[in-house]
């Protein structure tokens, strides 16, 4: 059973610490997202004997080419540490720029074109743009920020989507390989041995608050 | 007597900031109140206490439940007894979190019921209520919400009690019969994966019907990146144990076997359902008889007084009926859990504003009582029901 930890509850509203994103968010606006991650539990793990979580102990980074005004592709993706991930862009006037994992979360979670599908994936069929945040949620590094899926009937838009994010097939095809490595050891290719799924395909109307 | 504070600038901006713009829509804005209700800090020591020693009670009652073998009394499905026990004897499986209803009566707090299965209303008391006084510059006033922080607590805490399990965490609703999400629900899971990726996880929502579940090998669902399937050894549904056992029994089943096998772990746990059961307060009252927070609670009407006619698994003011102590009906909702049996709870007062809306407390508990809202609305306080956030007096 769940013990009781007793403290001290009430504080200040100030003081209260909301948590990272919902915090910096509501308190500060989108300006501060950038640093949304460094809150992140993700070196919790790895300092644990005996914890197996994969928590992107290998990365992704991406070279992204803004081949005309506005529109964005990945040319390239390579697996490296997770201390060098992130997104190399290089726009259409010549000026090249570095974002952090961090940063492009911050990005794809800001951008009108992507920031409703972060949240929500299911509510997802709005725009789809060409935008360097667009890019950045549905290629390798879309695993790292945190990427969604709706799944089911969405699946077979996801998967266009993101080879759209690509300069060329061959390019997509070598990056899903990486992104699979990324996180490999819970990953299957085939469905799961005597796996079931369809529960509940008929729906219900109404939900479950209460 | 509740005493409002309005508020007139609604927290439009701060949610568009957090993308939580599905709160201001048409259907939802009517559900956001412009004021807040004014709670004392002596109210709320009562509130927390009250939620201290009834999580306490509850688990008494359950271990109650199961060592007297009570559970067709609870109308717990016979199919989800097996996991319930699984579930209680296994220390990891840690209640994630729940909502306690409260009254304010004359006589100090009373105990409505424990949403502890399929809770919601996360969103509204986390985030919507801060969200509110931050856009009316109170920030120096005082709130009792660390909703959020302890949820992250509790997934740490998960983490820590599950070292042979992955810090992955799949989150699961149902969609409704056009195959469409519920906002509310979606809302409330995804206030729910933000805190647990705070605390470490990995983590994805997916629908129900999208999820292959395995006995032998645990919990996954489909990328779409990929087309391989990624398994996630936590899993949060939003899908009421019950509602599992009866429509889905190979589900049911499966979970079992997997839950057995130490391959997942479900949130809420199978146990919950006990608390869940409105029947339980029939057990909290025979095993504290007049306890100051209970309400008289028996399976057949009360004679002379008034009571509340309540069914077993009933949700949001579903198939309630109020009686007088004659037995006459004075109000009752219609709903959908009007097969299951029913108990008769005691009358409480609600406390009321000067319109005459009356005002139900909730109190969430995560491993501790941790942030309290208003509902508001008529005698039966049902899905119509408003949202109302509150400001403790200094």
């Amino acid at each position: 059973m769940t013990p009781t930890r007793k403290q001290a509850i009430i504080r200040r509203v100030k003081d209260i610490t909301l948590g990272t994103t919902l915090s910096l968010a509501l308190l500060n606006g989108s300006a501060l997202l950038q640093s949304c991650s460094s809150n992140n539990d993700d070196e919790y793990s790895e300092s644990e004997e005996g914890r197996k979580t994969e928590s992107f102990k290998k990365g992704v980074r991406t070279f992204i080419t803004e081949t005309a005004p506005g529109t964005f592709k990945i040319t390239d993706e390579q697996q490296v540490g997770p201390e060098r991930a992130g997104a190399v862009v290089n726009y259409f006037d010549g000026h090249r720029d570095t974002l952090s994992v961090a940063a492009a979360q911050a990005l794809v979670k800001s951008d009108s074109s992507t920031s409703r599908y972060f949240n929500n994936p299911s509510s997802y069929g709005q725009h789809h743009g060409n935008g360097l945040a667009n890019v950045l949620l549905w290629g390798g590094l879309g695993y790292m920020i945190g990427r969604q899926f709706s799944g089911g009937s969405s699946f077979d838009r996801d998967r266009r989507y993101s080879q759209g994010a690509y300069s060329n097939p061959s390019v997509y095809a070598r990056s899903s390989q990486i992104g699979q490595d990324v996180s490999r050891s819970r990953v299957v290719t085939s469905r799961p041995r005597s796996s079931r799924g369809g529960f509940f395909s008929r729906g219900r109307s109404g939900g479950f608050s209460s | 007597m509740i005493h409002l504070k309005s508020l007139s600038t609604p927290p439009d901006a701060q949610l568009h900031n957090i993308g939580w713009d599905w709160m201001l829509g048409t259907d939802t804005l009517p559900y956001l109140a412009n004021e807040v209700v004014m709670v004392s800090e002596a109210d709320v020591d009562a509130y927390y206490n009250a939620a201290n020693e009834l999580f306490e009670m509850y688990v008494a009652a359950a271990q109650h439940v199961i060592d007297r073998n009570r559970f067709a009394e609870l109308g717990i499905p016979e199919n989800l007894i097996d996991m319930i026990r699984l579930s209680w004897d296994d220390d990891r499986n840690i209640h994630l979190y729940g909502r306690f209803d409260l009254a304010m009566t004359d006589k100090g707090v009373k105990l409505i019921e424990f949403n502890a299965d399929t809770a919601t209303c996360l969103p509204e008391t986390a985030v919507v209520q801060f969200a509110h006084l931050r856009a009316n510059e109170l920030d120096e006033s005082l709130q009792f919400n660390a909703v959020y922080e302890t949820l992250v607590g509790q997934f740490r805490y998960l983490r820590e009690q599950n070292a042979g399990l992955d810090a992955s965490l799949l989150l699961s609703t149902m969609r409704d019969e056009e195959g469409n999400g519920i906002p509310e629900d979606e809302a409330n899971v995804a206030l729910l994966a933000e805190a647990a990726r705070e605390a470490g996880f990995d983590t994805a929502i997916a629908y129900i019907d999208t999820v292959e579940f395995s006995a032998e090998e645990g919990i996954y669902r489909q990328d779409a990146f990929s087309g391989r399937y990624v398994r996630y050894d936590y899993w949060f549904k939003l899908i009421p144990w019950e509602y599992i056992a009866e429509e889905e029994p190979d589900l049911c089943a499966l979970l079992t076997q997997a839950v057995q096998n130490s391959r997942i772990m479900v949130l809420n746990p199978a146990y919950t359902l006990l608390f869940q059961s409105k029947y339980i307060l029939k057990i909290l009252w025979e095993l504290y008889p007049n306890h100051p927070l209970l309400l008289r609670t028996e399976a057949e009407p009360l004679t002379g007084e008034p009571s509340v006619e309540k069914v077993l698994f009933g949700r949001e003011g579903a198939n309630v009926r109020i009686l007088e102590a004659s037995g006459q009906v004075r109000q009752e909702a219609d709903g959908d859990y009007g097969d299951y049996p029913k108990i008769y709870q005691q009358y409480a007062t609600f406390p009321t504003d000067s319109a005459g809306h009356t005002y139900q407390a909730g109190v969430f508990y995560a491993g501790e009582p941790c942030g309290l809202g208003f509902r508001r609305g008529g005698i039966i306080l049902d899905n119509g029901a408003q949202f109302v956030g509150h400001v403790v007096e200094g």
